[in-house]
């Protein structure tokens, strides 16, 4: 349960707001790179944190984002001219670089030195992994690039998705911080997703549906423990970590990829679901690449030609009472990435938490809440935030079956810790 | 949006040894609604210079079973019990404590403070018998470097 003043500070990114100046304290992943697919290619509409902007590749490969609107009339870049190092407005022909300068106005005289008085707000772009990355902070803040492990592994090795979630960041991040829905939520697929089944972890979920939980705080999030009853004398431990300010990594199963999401706001209302696969030490299989095109694992079936997905609001998740009724799936809708969109857009788009009641197996959760307003409010008195240091990212998540009474993070302590080509502790 | 009434849930959290009997005496003067304190020390002075009105001395000469008939009266009625200790506590009373809450049906968080947390890479070590009792007796444990945020922790589950 949160208190009005509570809810506003963890949910609200708009620009000037305490969220808001925290995320933009860190590098975002904007759009995938198949987006701004070459030089001079047509540019993109993105929103980040409330901000409206377009993104755009000039013709010596440079990307930016700079304001949506010109600074003549208000017309939206959108339908600009991406030529000749620049994006050129269509209504009169005024043109801006990748910084959002302005470097010709046409009506002028031609040693017009106006157009160097003009400039939209910019933000720099970044292609790594796959995912083009963008800072909206103070260019004198801006941290390292990110060092994610699965931005880091060859191209081959890693699957990433979006899908658009019509909800607040928050409850969608909170869905990947709690594992304990598992052993509910997708209990239909875990012996039938390609991407998850033949695990024998599968086994201990679905036998033991009261994990028991051990919550480390890190210098840049958490290590969320969840135990489960294995053999006489083991526990099965999945391991998981979240990452400031919105990275959740989800433990794998037998040799199936690691998996995770970044949930980055839109607006207040609406966020990215990214969702990621990634194999330290072998390029994925075709049939692994196959599945995740075709939306299972955590990924979705999309609208095509948007990142929409096909089972959405306005169809109910193409909810099947029979496959439900069975226990095919639990909650009846299909694929694990649309069961937890599903439940989480079906709170409102903004989950009001003055009304939720949280227990204890909630403190991964309740923990990544206090982080989050706890950096957003040191912010405020100057203090710089956790988690921007790259280093913070060298993390991995694990499955490890262990004795009763050893301490996971001892055993599990390089498992936990990404070194590049290794294979992942997996169970 | 739901309208369903929910009595709000009764949590009793106490504090064990000096550094959770401190951290207990600290929470209580939030005057949290629906948790109610405890504290548990061996050592008299300390417990009488404690603001927590419940208190169980953990004397030596007590019978197991007449410390377990303490914490049985101050934790009745729980929903939820959560533990409070610091690094160097003794914690060798959370397992009595975690059979009890077992007894009554409730989960049970232990939260210990560990400064060196704020440091990169600093785990708490295997071998530290603290944690060892509290993993023995509680079903959730938080590892955390200061006690700033157990106010917010106790908000968030309705106090």
């Amino acid at each position: 349960m949160l208190k009005p003043e509570q809810q506003k500070l963890l949910t609200e990114t708009d620009p000037h707001t305490p969220m808001g100046e925290l995320f933009r304290r860190y590098w975002i992943p904007a759009l995938l790179a198949e987006e701004l697919p070459a030089p001079d290619c047509p540019p993109v509409r993105v929103q980040l944190l409330g901000e409206r902007l377009i993104a755009f590749r000039d013709s010596e490969n440079r990307i930016g984002f700079i304001d949506e609107f010109g600074a003549h009339r208000g017309v939206s870049l959108f339908f600009g001219r991406n030529e000749e190092c620049g994006l050129r407005c269509p209504y009169h022909g005024w043109k801006y670089d990748v910084t959002g300068q302005c470097v010709d106005v046409p009506s002028e005289c031609a040693d017009s030195n106006f157009k160097k008085k003009v400039k939209l707000a910019g933000y720099p772009g970044v292609e790594r992994g796959g995912v083009i990355w963008t800072y909206l902070g103070p260019p004198e803040k801006q941290p390292g690039l990110p060092e994610l492990e699965w931005l880091l592994v060859p191209t081959g090795h890693r699957f990433t998705s979006k899908r658009f979630q019509e909800c607040n960041y928050l409850q969608a991040m909170e869905g990947g911080i709690d594992s304990s829905h598992v052993s509910w939520l997708h209990s239909g697929d875990l012996n039938d997703d390609p991407l998850f089944q033949g695990s024998k972890g599968n086994e201990y979920n679905l036998n033991d549906p009261n994990p028991r939980f051990e919550v480390v705080e890190s210098p840049g999030g958490l290590y969320i423990g969840a135990r489960r009853n294995a053999e006489e004398g083991k526990y099965y431990w999945r391991i998981t970590q979240w990452l400031m300010p919105w990275y959740t990594l989800i433990a794998p199963r037998a040799d199936h990829p690691i998996g995770g999401h970044a949930w980055v706001p839109i607006d207040d209302e609406n966020c990215w679901a990214w969702s990621l696969n990634y194999l330290p030490q072998r390029p994925l299989s075709e049939m692994e690449l196959q599945a995740m095109r075709s939306g299972r694992g955590i990924h979705v079936e999309l609208v095509p030609g948007t990142y929409r997905p096909l089972a959405n609001k306005d169809n109910d998740y193409l909810i099947d009472r029979a496959a439900q009724k069975i226990n095919k799936t639990y909650s009846g809708v299909k694929g694990i990435g649309m069961q937890d969109a599903s439940l989480q857009e079906s709170m409102g788009r903004i989950q009001n938490r003055m009304r939720e009641h949280l227990v204890s197996t909630d403190n991964g959760v309740i923990m990544a809440r206090q982080r989050l307003m706890r950096a957003a409010k040191d912010l405020q008195k100057g203090i710089e935030p956790p988690g921007v240091d790259p280093a913070s990212h060298h993390v991995r998540s694990a499955s490890v079956v262990l004795p009763q009474g050893v301490p996971y993070h001892e055993a599990a302590k390089e498992a936990l810790t990404a070194m590049p080509g290794t294979s992942p502790a997996t169970v | 949006m739901s309208n369903a009434r929910f009595i709000p849930m009764s949590i009793k959290t106490i504090g064990i040894s000096d550094g959770g009997v401190a951290i207990a005496e600290r929470l209580y003067t939030h005057r949290f609604s629906g948790v109610d304190f405890v504290v548990a020390h061996q050592d008299r002075a300390v417990l009488a210079g404690c603001g927590v009105s419940t208190q169980i001395h953990l004397a030596g000469e007590k019978t197991v079973s007449r410390v377990a008939e303490e914490l049985r009266r101050a934790l009745a009625g729980a929903d939820t019990v959560f533990v409070l200790a610091d690094e160097n506590d003794d914690t060798g009373i959370t397992p009595l404590i975690g059979d009890i809450a077992q007894d009554m049906r409730v989960l049970t968080t232990g939260i210990v403070t560990w400064p060196s947390l704020k440091f990169a890479g600093a785990w708490p070590p295997a071998e530290e018998r603290g944690l060892s009792f509290l993993r023995q007796g509680v079903d959730t444990l938080l590892v955390v470097p200061d006690d700033s945020g157990i106010p917010g922790l106790l908000n968030a589950l309705g106090a």
